[in-house]
């Protein structure tokens, strides 16, 4: 298993920086994940990392050694692209294997390797059908076993699902996380998809315009972001401005609906901040009615009286908007009852899941 | 007339081909048909009048002239093809990636197309004529002790200076044929290749050029058609003999004799039969090697 290093890399195009001074540690065997909006370097990354473009500075690192002076071809990588791009003139069997062909292996002796990817990908018995013949998840699947057959040392996946249906992208997530696990491949990949980044990634680093954000294990970057830009592109989650008490109290903030028990934060440095954002996420917010009694705590911490003033039904879950003292607050209810507009709710913030991070980038309003 | 008339599918489709294919019948179906009646034997014009006979074609077809004409031209037809659509391969590809200069170079490959063949007829004359340029440059550079010594290019067996005037024009062409094309299939297809261990070369014969055969193969038929029926360059830059098939035609048609026109028909015919057994062979191959490719290339 191979870690990959990259050291203060920076990428310009057309004196238009795409990737500045990025530093990331991809541990050996991990499933990575590369989480950013359009145009804000990932792809470039990927492919810095593969050899197919050049960093204008900084390094590139296997285990350790610089793979800057390394041809794409040598740099033992498998890549699958958003495209598939397989070969049309070639068979599943020929793209399959065509990397084995590369290293001099003729066709019969690389069949036995070719049918064990083909079945890891479950696609056992298409050998010789043209990609033309194949839907776009199967595409994607031979895309996968084509990567994969010459046991690469790490693998690139260049927004893999992204071409494919919905049913189609679960069974596909399943798949890659499936064979990456059983492979045990050091794997970067690279989604603009909050969702698909926290289910297939055991680490992630979400970009904003060629710098990383933020880096860590999906649960930390989606329950406690460094900035409010991070928590609103990872979306679903309300930004409250508050304020430390004027004669502060351990582990409390004032919030524009009342006092708020907070148990952690992530500012940094000796002196807090006056001015902070509490972050918390709106399915982790519980939404009760104000006529069911021993629902709430019985200390009534985080709890809060407020109007229901939209709610909307989505397959399973219920998207409310609710009015705390003027402040509008996002939940998501996964309950068999539904609040209609208009009705007095119980709002109870989980002290386990609230965040509190510096006010700087605030720009106002729930997320 | 009803309007639905003109809403039958079929008629639409006619009335869009008509013109094409009356302005093919009328140029080029018809005056073939003419000239193969007139070669065998119904040109009354001329005052021959031994249609059907097959005299006039046995005449050409088995005289030595001829066959060393129809090699020749063959030669002069297949080589520069084979040489253009190489180069112009090489250099599209080459344009397909990051080149610095590369909008000039761009430009400036394409210049000669904008050229008429005789105008590059004259530049190679007056480039590689024993009194032209080059051979100047190297006799005032103690190179070569008079202009007569340096090497005849023109006017030889040897048709370099036919060739020559060929891929001054058709190396452009092929590039720009094929630069449509692979700006149709992108630089991915190589990427691909090269994370699957590809080297550069190895991803241009096993991927690229499946994927662009479409434009090489019709940018080197249209190279190859018009190489073995054009007259005019062969005629101002080929040697006296042997001569190629439309040049010995040509000067069939000028006989004085107009008696012996029919001769220059079957010459006619000939170049045709010949030049469209070569091309059919060729499509043929490319289409068998295509379908084994699951009609894709």
């Amino acid at each position: 298993m191979t870690d990959i290093t990259l050291h203060g890399v920076s990428k310009t195009y057309d004196m238009d920086p795409v990737v500045r001074d990025l530093t990331l540690h991809v541990p050996a065997g991990t499933m990575f994940g590369l989480l950013g909006p359009s145009g804000c370097g990932k792809t470039t990354i990927l492919r810095m990392i593969a050899g197919l473009l050049e960093p204008d500075c900084g390094d590139i690192a296997f285990d350790g050694v610089s793979v800057l002076s390394v041809p794409t071809e040598r740099r033992r990588i498998g890549m699958v692209f958003q495209q598939h791009v397989l070969f049309p003139h070639m068979t599943v069997e020929e793209n399959v294997g065509f990397g084995l062909r590369m290293q001099g292996v003729k066709l019969r002796q690389a069949r036995p390797r070719i049918d064990e990817v083909l079945e890891l990908v479950q696609l056992g018995g298409y050998n010789r059908r043209f990609p033309g013949q194949l839907s776009g998840g199967q595409q994607q699947r031979v895309a996968l076993a084509r990567a994969v057959v010459t046991d690469p040392v790490v693998l690139l996946l260049d927004e893999p699902l992204s071409n494919l249906d919905a049913r189609l992208r679960d069974d596909m997530r399943v798949l890659i996380r499936d064979v990456q696990r059983r492979l045990g491949i050091t794997t970067i990949f690279v989604t603009h998809d909050q969702a698909e980044a926290i289910e297939l990634s055991d680490r992630m680093v979400v970009l904003f315009e060629g710098e990383a954000a933020q880096e860590g294990p999906p649960e930390e970057v989606f329950e406690r972001p460094v900035s409010s830009r991070v928590a609103r592109f990872l979306g679903s989650t309300n930004l409250i401005p508050v304020q430390v008490p004027v004669y502060p109290e351990e582990g409390w903030v004032d919030a524009p609906f009342g006092r708020v028990a907070v148990c952690c934060g992530g500012y940094a440095g000796g002196s807090v901040p006056r001015e902070l954002l509490l972050s918390v996420r709106c399915e982790h917010i519980s939404l009760h009615g104000e006529d069911s009694p021993g629902t709430v705590g019985s200390d009534g911490i985080n709890t809060f009286h407020g109007r229901v003033l939209d709610s909307v039904f989505k397959g399973g879950l219920i998207f409310y908007r609710v009015d705390l003292e003027g402040f509008p607050v996002d939940v998501i209810d996964r309950s068999d009852r539904q609040f209609v507009p208009g009705a007095r709710v119980v709002v109870q913030l989980p002290e386990q899941h609230l965040w509190v991070m510096p006010a700087v980038e605030y720009d106002g309003g729930p997320v | 007339m009803s309007r639905n008339f003109f809403r039958d599918r079929r008629v639409v489709i006619f009335l869009g081909l008509a013109p094409a294919v009356g302005t093919l019948l009328f140029l080029f179906v018809g005056p073939l048909l003419v000239a193969l009646v007139q070669s065998l034997g119904h040109a009354p014009i001329y005052r021959v009048h031994r249609f059907p006979t097959l005299e006039f074609h046995r005449q050409v077809l088995f005289s030595t002239r001829f066959r060393i004409a129809a090699v020749v031209t063959l030669y002069y037809a297949l080589v520069p093809t084979f040489l253009a659509t190489l180069l112009g391969v090489a250099l599209a590809v080459t344009f397909s990636r990051r080149v610095r200069g590369k909008r000039f170079l761009s430009f400036f490959f394409r210049l000669p197309l904008v050229v008429p063949y005789l105008v590059g007829a004259a530049m190679v004359v007056a480039l590689f004529a024993n009194g032209g340029l080059i051979a100047r440059l190297l006799y005032a550079a103690g190179l070569i002790e008079s202009t007569g010594q340096f090497p005849r290019i023109l006017f030889s067996a040897g048709g370099w200076g036919i060739m020559l005037v060929y891929l001054f024009k058709q190396v452009p062409f092929t590039f720009i044929i094929v630069t449509a094309v692979l700006s149709g299939v992108g630089p991915e297809y190589e990427e691909a290749a090269r994370t699957l261990g590809a080297s550069r070369m190895q991803a241009f014969r096993f991927v690229l050029l499946p994927r662009i055969m479409p434009g090489v193969v019709t940018s080197s038929l249209l190279v190859f058609a018009f190489n073995f029926q054009s007259y005019e360059i062969p005629y101002l830059l080929g040697a006296t003999f042997p001569a190629t098939l439309p040049v010995e035609a040509l000067r069939r048609f000028n006989v004085p004799d107009l008696t012996r026109r029919p001769e220059a028909m079957a010459y006619v015919v000939a170049i045709t039969v010949i030049s469209g057994i070569v091309l059919f062979a060729y499509l043929r191959l490319y289409r068998r090697w295509e379908r084994s490719r699951g009609g894709v290339g």
